[in-house]
């Protein structure tokens, strides 16, 4: 098998092995699904070509999909992970924007000496806005939204007490 | 070359890899190779290969990997005594099926 070939395998291999993650499959588990689609695939690429042993794996995501359909109570960890890098991102952005809109407001009021303030909907979170002739600060403290939203998207997500549920099934 | 009903061999498959797998063990291409020289030429590895998981899951297949001297150890199939019991049920719904599809189809009889 030439290279082109090795490396056409391989990539198919692993988006089969992403989707296998996507759907909550453990690492050890995935390696052996991983090995025995690359063993058969090898085989059919030596019988029939790459590209017939390809087309008839059809769409990695979709096979990966058909193994573990059996098995959909996993927790879905990265899927999980990924909603809260998603979830900070977007708080944090808020953050940001609602901090400058803070900023704006006291300067153009020139409210002088420190003034705070906790708008909708940082609860909690206080921004402390300093403008004076010479100065210019914001402090923000307790944004412990930036905490709870990405852990609270998570375990949505993740649905860890799935766990829960297969080893009590397993019972 | 032969055609089936996409549905229809899915509906099949479970009681086609119980059966070839009853006496001789297979690995998944090699499965797929002998059910298109039995006639299922248009049988897709994409449909085989996620079947024999399943089967496996379910406790009708088991599995062992042996060494190959083309490449990485093969993980060979073979049906399970629960898999026989499963097959001998499947066997009996299917001639059960054609048995009801004859009756009607011989009825009604080729169309013009």
């Amino acid at each position: 098998m030439n290279v082109i070939d090795t490396l056409r395998i391989e990539s198919a291999i692993q988006r089969y092995d992403f989707w296998l993650e996507m759907r909550g499959v453990a690492g050890k588990r995935r390696r052996e699904l991983q090995q025995e689609l690359r063993t058969n695939l090898r085989e059919a690429s030596a019988d029939v070509g790459t590209t017939r042993a390809l087309f008839g794996i059809g769409s990695p995501k979709q096979l990966a999909h058909a193994a573990t359909e059996t098995d959909p109570s996993r927790p879905r960890w990265s899927q999980g992970a990924m909603a809260a890098v998603l979830t900070l991102l977007v708080l944090s952005t808020w953050l940001a924007l609602t901090s400058l809109t803070v900023l704006d407001t006291a300067d153009a009021a020139q409210a002088g000496g420190p003034v705070s303030v906790s708008p909708f909907p940082w609860f909690g979170t206080t921004f402390t806005v300093e403008s004076t002739a010479e100065r210019l600060a914001l402090s923000v403290t307790g944004m412990w939204q930036l905490v709870a939203g990405p852990t609270l998207a998570f375990l949505a997500v993740a649905q860890p007490w799935r766990l829960l549920r297969r080893k009590g099934s397993r019972g | 070359m032969s055609t089936h009903d996409p549905q229809m061999l899915k509906g099949v498959l479970g009681l086609l890899l119980l059966s070839v797998l009853l006496d001789e063990p297979g690995y998944g291409y090699a499965i797929v190779t002998r059910l298109r020289e039995a006639g299922f030429d248009d049988l897709a590895e994409g449909t085989v290969y996620p079947a024999l998981t399943r089967l496996e899951a379910a406790g009708l297949l088991e599995s062992h990997l042996e060494r190959s001297s083309s490449g990485p150890a093969r993980k060979y199939y073979r049906t399970t005594d629960a898999g026989r019991t499963e097959l001998a049920a499947r066997t009996r719904s299917w001639h059960a099926l054609v048995t009801a599809v004859d009756t009607i189809t011989t009825r009604t009889g080729e169309p013009a």
